[in-house]
């Protein structure tokens, strides 16, 4: 049975829930603690909530080194951020972000979860990259008040977040999310609620016409980088962008947008992505992928 | 210094470029608008002095110029011009078997050149030999790219090379997410710039272009390969076909002020 309520969501965000203190969820708590909102941090594990307090003070040093950031900077993450083990306690905030690793199965149990925890204004959000929004909204009792809120790796450097409007999301909470968006520092982007979204949409043919190109021999892996690079003004070529995501990684967006369209031709992955990855050779974090790299340097 | 005919419209960003670089380099250089308007063809045969050791076709839809074969052999008599010919619009089609668009004596003199990077003010061209390109006139246009101070990528010769066929399917993609309306085209382009680092949205890039361009490399894709991958979207083959040519035309994804130049002209 559907959980009527009245209640509108909630239009000014001031707390925001963490679930998962990966390298995203980590980066998300401190664009967010340093831009004044009181940040709620849950993870499963307590070794898992340091990890995350480490990469954030890493992070935060780093800045400071760099001038970026300054001692009352980190003192306000510091005072901001705090850590539970208690997923109700994240559930008690305006807006919840899940940033749990990319497992439908695993995402439909939180958001069940949280959706029975938290009070009726709070708008739960994902940071799915590739899932459907609609798809895990669909099994709460409220898909309204459930979006996507996709930021990019490292979140304290990218500019980007898409907010994804699932088929069910009331459009009153997209217009919030933009808001806490552009509060954190963010451009957001509004997209509707489809495989890859925009950005890992739009960008499957930068990598899979330059594996068609390699595999057919037109020329040799950096020369298609250069030209992209030299002719284009792209920062950097297909495939040292792949080395860089790793090739494994790459493979399997690719691959999830191809089955999540029905086996469009325009998605279809390369052999010799395949290859690459059965080989283990996955880019710069194998130190060979299709570049060598210097281990000492990795 | 070579004597070079350029062959494509004056107020093109190609056509300019190639003239602005020739010059520079101290070439002696001609530029035909239309070739098959009659009047820009010489009437009277060209003296052995007048005649081009190179022509370059920068008008990507080069096959509309009908008359380029007989342009090209009226050209040949005596003389072998080596000829560049943009292949992004067509590559394949100029070497097919069936239905050669030239003769042999051209097709061993044509190399195949990609000027897309000349619309972001890059000096950069790729450019590929045919299968039946004579070694030495691929090594006098490589002589010509240096003098011209371009930075030249030789590659095998490929539908679309690698620029235009990596763009145009980039700008395939952006168009069907407009289409089914995925974003907005400011969302779309906003989101690539900042989320992957593109040095421009895609669609930006089509206006400037030109959306019948972006096409043209499409349809060439799809004839060579006769695959779907590389069907234009209806979108872009709609604005194609009603005049949404981008920049050009004052209006492809988005509206430009103050340049309606082309459109009028052509349609007065």
């Amino acid at each position: 049975m559907s959980k009527k309520t009245d209640t509108p969501p909630v239009e000014t965000i001031k707390r925001v829930g963490i679930v998962g203190a990966g390298t995203m969820g980590a980066g998300i708590g401190q664009i967010s603690a340093l831009k004044g909102f009181q940040v709620v941090l849950f993870d499963i594990k307590e070794d898992f909530l340091k990890r995350g307090r480490t990469q954030i003070e890493t992070s935060l040093a780093k800045g400071k080194a760099r001038g970026k950031l300054t001692d009352d900077d980190l003192q306000r993450v510091n005072e901001n951020l705090i850590t539970t083990l208690k997923l109700k306690e994240t559930a008690q905030c305006d807006l919840v972000i899940e940033a749990v690793p990319e497992n439908m199965a695993l995402k439909k149990e939180i958001f069940q979860e949280l959706d029975a925890l938290a009070p009726d204004g709070t708008i739960l959000s994902s940071n799915t990259s590739s899932l459907s929004v609609t798809e895990i909204a669909g099994a709460t009792k409220n898909p309204d008040r459930i979006a996507g809120l996709h930021f990019f790796n490292p979140v304290p450097l990218m500019k980007l977040v898409e907010i994804i409007r699932g088929e069910r999301t009331d459009p009153r909470i997209i217009e919030t999310l933009k808001v806490f968006a552009q509060a954190v520092g963010k451009t957001p982007v509004i997209a509707k609620d489809t495989p890859g979204f925009i950005v890992n949409r739009v960008a499957r043919p930068f990598y899979g016409e330059a594996l068609r190109l390699l595999g057919e021999q037109a020329t040799s892996h950096e020369t298609i980088d250069e030209v992209l690079k030299e002719a284009g003004g792209f920062k950097m070529g297909p495939f040292e962008l792949m080395d860089l995501i790793g090739l494994d990684v790459n493979f399997a967006v690719t691959q999830s947008v191809y089955e999540a369209y029905f086996h469009e031709p325009r998605y279809k992955p390369h052999i010799i992505q395949r290859r690459m990855v059965d080989a283990g050779l996955l880019g710069r974090k194998t130190n060979q992928g299709f570049y060598t790299y210097d281990s000492k340097k990795a | 210094m070579s004597k070079i005919f350029l062959l494509g419209k004056p107020q093109d960003v190609i056509t300019q470029t190639f003239f602005s670089l020739c010059r520079t380099a101290g070439h002696q250089v001609h530029i035909y608008d239309d070739i098959d308007d009659v009047e820009s063809i010489p009437e009277e045969p060209l003296e052995a002095h007048e005649l081009p050791d190179f022509v370059i076709i920068c008008h990507h839809g080069w096959m509309d110029y009908h008359s380029l074969p007989e342009f090209l052999e009226a050209l040949s008599e005596e003389h072998h011009p080596i000829v560049l010919l943009s292949g992004i619009s067509t590559s394949g089609y100029a070497t097919t078997y069936d239905t050669p668009f030239f003769d042999r004596e051209v097709i061993s003199r044509l190399i195949m050149y990609s000027p897309l990077a000349f619309y972001q003010g890059r000096h950069v061209i790729e450019f590929a030999p045919t299968k039946a390109t004579d070694p030495e006139a691929l090594a006098k246009a490589k002589n010509l790219f240096q003098s011209l101070q371009v930075k030249a990528y030789e590659i095998t010769d490929t539908p679309g090379l690698v620029l235009p066929r990596v763009l145009a399917m980039l700008v395939n993609e952006a168009a069907s997410a407009v289409m089914e309306g995925v974003a907005s085209p400011e969302d779309i382009d906003t989101a690539m710039k900042l989320g992957t680092n593109y040095p421009e949205g895609p669609l930006a890039w089509a206006d400037k272009i030109g959306i019948d361009v972006i096409c043209q490399i499409l349809d060439t894709l799809v004839n060579e390969y006769f695959e779907d991958r590389y069907r234009p979207v209806l979108l872009l083959k709609q604005m194609a076909g009603s005049g949404k040519l981008g920049v050009k035309t004052g209006e492809g994804f988005y509206i430009y002020e103050g340049s309606k130049t082309e459109l009028e002209e052509t349609s007065s």
